[in-house]
């Protein structure tokens, strides 16, 4: 593609100053240092605004509509079916949020509500809107949630044609961990669809308008009648909805961004029944040839009409849709690759040890609410809290890296002036980095490139060639550039570490150590797409 | 736009720069519209800006209103570079007044070293993503090369949020020469952050 046009530049430029989403699809490719310098503008733009958002102060209330518990209801954003949705001030969070408000009809359905948001405020995860609370206030039920800036994919399917298959590579991805962590809390999104799936400003991928829908879907024909192309054949013939319902409503979503188009021609109820019954369903390869065949694959297995043939879980579909390594490097089979994705824990891949020595190494993201561990593929984002959960039953020296794929190598841990350093005690529970003057400190994400790159290095004996290579990389200064929301893959190959220094040391000490004496784990974090 | 949840009012009638001649003249009504005007700003600015130990919402309110008295007190000293110039000119003060906080609280040596920093897990992210991080300075450096009007363009619409009709009050130009002007000074910018020379 060639450089682009100081003119389109500045449309560029001025979509990102009018606080418009910007598509870089078409960009992508002109690798000029411009269009690379307005991502970056366009993100610390991003970030200026969050901040101008927090700060308004709970003391300007000439703009109050009214007060919801704690909330300050400032304005509408929009009406639905569903009920109104408001922008609000929480002063206790500091935050403008987005407040869901509906009418109480009856007390089973403000329960049923209520728990809904309880369940659902537990949800976290990067691609998923983070719900903060909800209340009864009065004679109206009320949610309220992260306020999102950006567009609907739906809105940029129709601005700018189909997805290239590589983008909708990505988006499933996102979207499969972010349905993962939904379904292992018991929850169903029951709407799944382009309407409810917003690409922030950053690129994030986030998705919204959660549990109102099963519940609503009863009392309002309109909310069916706009999701029925979504809805998976149990579900029109009366099952309730499932996480199987949702992974087919994923592959109909997946399939209308690479086609525009639906997997049905029928958009009447009847007539799509009929459809489904009879298998009159195009294809997608026919439809949109020259998609990567196991893209192709993994949205048709979404689609069939028995649940049962369908993906098995989320990260079953995660798997199918995550692209294949590189010929040359062993294959995993599918299986294996799902258990890594579901306990993304502790897989030490390099397990030449004896079975005498047993040791695990988890991360955590860190919240406000506490850590959760970073399960199923789980995505992370800039300003995540990341801290390493590490547990062995002997002593055991222990070394985290980070690489950011222009061989910038960082050393996460052992650090200076911080408790615990190395030996780690054996049979002791350990929160790494550690505490400096008895605060817990964790590791934040404060910028990310192409890639990033962690190894975790446990040893029984203190390894000389990284404690060496540790004294030069400490003085390495970092990569400044800066990329939005990455995706947390777990690599399952830790043979491949990418990183050419950290590389080389690893063999090095590989070369060096007897057998048994170092296990190391790799977790690589993509750029997300 | 920012403007209107914070004081419910559009403040583009007076220019800054008529302000400024107002208050030199002796006008305390003049002076007491442009703390007015710029006070919210700078608040919701520096509150983005300090580290969590002092974004305190009083103690920010407090330097920013420092700062801003101190900056009027030496009025006479300011020389306009043009229109916008005041923001930016307060802008500085207060950033060199933000770096002196931070300054005041210990910074651990290994920031400056790791893509990943160290942090306090109860700071807020929002926040801590923003403030020290190596973009920022690169930011800050990429923009203090732009001429002094394009400076303040971008400070006052990326920044501060003011909307078009606002800084064209501002610079005294129309809300759409506005859009373009700032469009403009972002492309310098982008060429600058993205490493061309």
């Amino acid at each position: 593609m060639p450089p682009a046009e100081p003119n389109d530049l500045e449309q560029l430029a001025a979509r990102i100053a009018d606080e418009q989403p910007v598509d870089w699809r078409e960009l992508d490719e002109a690798d000029t240092a411009s269009v690379t310098g307005l991502r970056e503008i366009e993100q610390l733009a991003q970030s200026f605004r969050h901040l101008q958002v927090s700060a308004v102060a709970p003391k300007t209330p000439t703009s109050n509509r009214f007060m919801f518990g704690n909330l300050q209801v400032l304005e509408p954003l929009g009406s639905g079916a569903q009920g109104d949705v408001w922008r609000a001030y929480d002063p206790l969070l500091d935050l403008q949020v987005a407040l869901k408000l509906r009418k109480l009809e009856s007390g089973v359905l403000s329960n049923q509500f209520l728990d809904e948001g309880r369940r659902l405020a537990r949800v976290r995860q990067a691609n998923i809107v983070s719900v903060y609370g909800a209340a009864i206030h009065g004679a109206r039920a009320g949610i309220w949630s992260e306020l999102v800036r950006g567009s609907p994919v739906s809105e940029l399917l129709a601005g700018h044609g189909a997805f290239p298959p590589e983008e909708v590579r990505g988006i499933g991805l996102d979207l499969c961990h972010a349905l993962a962590a939904v379904h292992r809390h018991g929850l169903v999104h029951g709407d799944v669809k382009c309407e409810n799936v917003m690409r922030e400003v950053s690129g994030r991928i986030v998705l919204m308008d959660f549990g109102a829908a099963r519940e609503f879907e009863l009392t309002d024909p309109g909310v069916v009648t706009g999701t029925l192309r979504y809805l998976a054949p149990e579900v029109l013939q009366g099952a309730p909805p499932s996480p199987g319902s949702d992974i087919y409503a994923l592959g109909v979503l997946l399939f209308h961004l690479l086609t525009g188009e639906f997997p049905y021609a029928a958009s009447e109820l009847e007539s799509l029944m009929q459809a489904q019954a009879r298998g009159q369903r195009v294809r997608l390869a026919k439809l949109k040839p020259g998609t990567p065949r196991d893209l192709v694959r993994a949205v048709e297995t979404a689609l069939e009409a028995d649940p049962a043939r369908r993906h098995a879980t989320a990260l079953a579909f995660a798997a199918a849709l995550a692209p294949q390594p590189h010929a040359g490097t062993s294959r995993w089979p599918l299986a294996l690759a799902i258990t890594l994705g579901a306990s993304l824990l502790a897989v030490a891949a390099a397990w030449r040890g004896t079975p005498a020595w047993q040791a695990e190494a988890s991360f955590q993201r860190v919240q406000a609410q506490g850590s959760t561990a970073l399960a199923d593929g789980a995505s992370v984002a800039i300003g995540d809290r990341l801290a390493l959960q590490f547990r062995s039953n002997q002593a055991a020296y222990v070394y985290v890296f980070d690489d950011d794929g222009s061989d910038n190598t960082g050393v996460l841990f052992p650090l200076a002036g911080i408790e615990p350093g190395n030996p780690l005690a054996a049979q002791t529970e350990y929160r790494l980095p550690g505490k400096r003057n008895g605060q817990a400190l964790t590791w934040q994400v404060s910028s990310a490139a192409e890639r990033e790159e962690f190894v975790v290095v446990a040893a029984t004996q203190p390894q000389q060639e990284l404690e060496r290579a540790i004294a030069s990389w400490r003085r390495a200064e970092s990569a400044a550039a800066t990329r939005g929301a990455l995706g947390l893959a777990i690599a399952p190959d830790s043979a491949e570490v990418a990183s050419k220094p950290l590389r080389r040391v690893l063999e090095q000490v590989q070369r060096d150590a007897r057998p048994g004496e170092v296990k190391h784990w790799r977790y690589t974090f993509p750029h997300a797409r | 736009m920012v403007q209107e949840t914070q004081t419910g009012e559009v403040a583009t009638v007076e220019s800054t720069v008529a302000l400024i001649r107002r208050i030199r003249a002796g006008d305390a009504g003049a002076r007491e519209r442009l703390l007015r005007r710029f006070l919210p700003l700078l608040q919701r600015w520096a509150h983005g800006r300090l580290p969590r130990h002092v974004r305190d919402m009083q103690e920010t309110d407090d330097l920013v209103q420092v700062t801003l008295v101190k900056a009027l007190a030496q009025l006479d000293h300011f020389e306009s570079a043009g229109p916008g110039a005041f923001l930016a000119y307060l802008r500085q003060a207060l950033l060199n007044q933000v770096r002196d906080e931070i300054r005041r609280h210990a910074r651990r040596p290994e920031h400056a070293e790791m893509d990943f920093e160290i942090s306090d897990p109860d700071a807020p992210a929002l926040i801590e993503q923003i403030v020290g991080a190596e973009r920022v300075r690169a930011y800050e450096h990429a923009l203090s090369t732009l001429p002094k009007r394009q400076q303040g363009l971008i400070v006052m619409r990326v920044e501060f949020g003011m909307s078009y009709p606002e800084i064209a009050a501002e610079v005294g130009s129309t809300p759409d020469a506005v859009r373009v002007m700032v469009a403009r000074a972002i492309v310098q910018l982008s060429k600058l952050l993205g490493g061309e020379s």
